[in-house]
């Protein structure tokens, strides 16, 4: 099982407790600051980390140096940007952003094909292009986030998600996606059981012994990991969002045949301790 | 199940999203009259699309009007004319300046109205366990940085503001946990700091039954990454609780912490998920026996209560 160090601390997020979302926010205020935990943390073992595509998340990908033998996961896109960008202006601003801020060569192939289909696949990989940084090694991850993955599921929309793995792959990159519904996704993956993309697709979803934000509920999470899908799993929010005991939870989540775990903390001797509980 | 949506921007979508999700056989009709939109929707959602609501004239099983706020009431009357026989409306439910309806109350029973926050499981857990008769007083706080720049259209006008986009949720929250709608306003303020209408708002009111009630709302509070709701109750004995979306903190009378109630205690499971287990729970009651929801009584009241503060006396702009 892989340990991937996860980002909530990085951007005040903490969906225990507010408050302290918001003092781990001011302990990260840079991006120096970021680079220099991940890549403490990377020193310690861990064996990659995931971050966001939000200002200072691409920041980081883009210029930071680390080192190449770990994994960066990357998630797109940064969900508050374009929240508030359908608050202010409506929703056709989505496709007005995207369209105006990818490069001149995809919007004349990609624009046109979605001018003529008026199909949302098309804008797959313009949006790939406005949010995957540029020096983003080849053979990392990039992940779909779980609020634009949950919303295609809920509109039916599950070929859309298809079309993102193809082209993250196409792209030399490795696919992601984050979901809270994964037992709805594993329906929409039974279409494409010989993929040669599926050994290297993660899902990412929520497991915790608390059954915290599990859905639709902790006994079905539980048995669809023992049923091994094809694809690779990866348990997030194994602490309960800080809820848990830390042991009890790790001993819970080592039960399980994981291919990944990320984990978030502000404090490198609790990301230390926890990497140890969860590799002996 | 046949379910009509009018307007499908944010919350139409969302909504949408989550019935389908829950149950991928109801038949979808939506009413959005922005052609681009609406040829870009037909194409990728499986649903009927119409411009206007002039030829829908079966009665639906459930209608959700998530139009902006100063359609609503005109959408509502078509509904019940039309014989519909569950409507939703978003909240505010038209705004402080929706208050004389009496022609529709008749239809009360199939009116519901879309304020979330009751669905909160740390709200549910006030509900089921503290008294409102052993309430002193209580404070409403809504903090957000919803507005960045100024807004356009009908969101930096008079159906929009802190007060009718958050406010209202806090006074409904207010009203849901003192469980008495005969509320006074004593006094009030308000500031536009981005927008042209309020950004800030206070006010102080009281209940029929003595509890005091404080507001404060401010969607202009720039280092808020996430919207913030929060709610302090002071009991007649001195105990008072703090309230957020994700726990209820208990202190005794001399401010010493007693105990946590934390939203992980009160784990819920949810067919499917989007935005929050609020969210898909409002669905499922909509869709099920209304328990939670409120009431278009309800919602009234909170819109007397915003139009009273919007224009008393003791505003102050700056």
């Amino acid at each position: 099982m892989k340990v991937i160090l996860g980002d909530n601390q990085f951007f005040g997020v903490n969906h225990f407790d507010l408050q302290k979302g918001d003092k781990t926010k001011l302990k990260f205020d840079t991006t120096s600051k970021i680079e220099s935990f991940i890549n403490d943390s990377l020193e310690i073992g861990l064996d990659g980390f995931m971050i966001n595509s939000n200002e200072k998340g691409y920041k980081i990908v883009n210029t930071a140096n680390f080192d190449d033998s770990k994994e960066i996961h990357y998630s797109i896109p940064y969900p508050h940007k374009y929240a508030g960008m359908v608050n202010e202006k409506g929703m056709l601003s989505l496709f007005e952003h995207v369209i105006k801020n990818t490069s001149f060569i995809k919007n004349v192939f990609g624009g046109i094909k979605f001018l003529f289909t008026q199909d949302l696949k098309c804008i797959v990989p313009l949006a790939l292009n406005l949010e995957a940084p540029r020096n983003l090694n080849k053979g990392n991850y990039i992940y779909i986030q779980n609020i634009i993955t949950d919303l295609l599921l809920g509109m039916g929309r599950g070929d859309i998600l298809i079309e993102f793995i193809k082209k993250v792959t196409k792209m030399g990159y490795k696919p992601g996606i984050i979901t809270l519904n994964p037992i709805m996704l594993d329906k929409v993956l039974e279409t494409e059981k010989e993929a040669i993309w599926l050994k290297d697709l993660v899902v990412c979803f929520n497991i915790n012994k608390e059954g915290f934000n599990v859905f639709p509920s902790l006994d079905i999470i539980e048995d669809f990991i023992k049923s091994r899908p094809k694809y690779k799993l990866m348990g997030m929010s194994v602490f309960a969002s800080g809820a848990g005991n830390i042991n009890q939870s790790i001993n819970y989540i080592k039960k399980f045949e994981l291919d990944y775990v990320v984990f978030g903390s502000s404090q490198l001797e609790n990301i230390k301790s926890n990497y140890s509980l969860l590799k002996n | 199940m046949k379910i009509l949506i009018y307007g499908f921007g944010r919350m139409g979508l969302t909504h949408f999203s989550i019935l389908n999700g829950i149950n991928p056989k109801i038949q979808f009709s939506v009413i959005e009259p922005n052609r681009l939109l609406r040829v870009l929707l037909k194409k990728n959602i499986n649903a009927r699309f119409y411009a206007d609501d002039t030829n829908l004239k079966d009665a639906f099983d459930v209608t959700l009007i998530t139009t902006p706020p100063s359609m609503h009431l005109q959408l509502l009357e078509k509904s019940l004319k039309r014989g519909d026989k569950k409507i939703f409306v978003e909240k505010p439910f038209g705004g402080h300046a929706n208050i004389k309806l009496n022609h529709i109350l008749q239809h009360r029973n199939i009116i519901h109205i879309g304020y979330v926050l009751r669905f909160n499981s740390c709200i549910q857990w006030v509900k089921s366990n503290i008294n409102p008769q052993d309430i002193k007083s209580i404070h409403g706080q809504y903090l957000s940085n919803t507005i960045e720049k100024k807004p356009s259209g009908w969101r930096n006008g008079s159906f929009s503001g802190v007060l009718n986009e958050m406010g209202s949720h806090v006074i409904d929250l207010i009203q849901y946990i003192v469980g008495d709608d005969q509320i006074d306003v004593l006094s009030s303020k308000k500031e536009s700091i981005i927008s042209d209408i309020d950004d800030i708002v206070e006010a102080t009111l009281k209940t029929k039954n003595d509890i005091s009630i404080s507001m404060y709302l401010n969607w202009v509070k720039k280092d808020i990454r996430k919207p913030v709701f929060a709610i302090e109750i002071e009991m007649k004995d001195s105990y008072k609780y703090s309230i957020d979306q994700q726990q209820v903190n208990k202190y005794d009378r001399n401010g010493e912490f007693i105990e946590k109630i934390s939203i992980t205690d009160l784990t819920k499971t949810i067919p499917f998920y989007l935005r929050g287990v609020d969210f898909t729970d409002q669905m499922l009651d909509l869709l099920g026996e209304q328990k939670i929801m409120a009431s278009v009584n309800e919602a009234l009241v909170v819109n007397q209560l915003m139009n009273k503060i919007l224009n008393n006396e003791s505003n102050t702009r700056r």
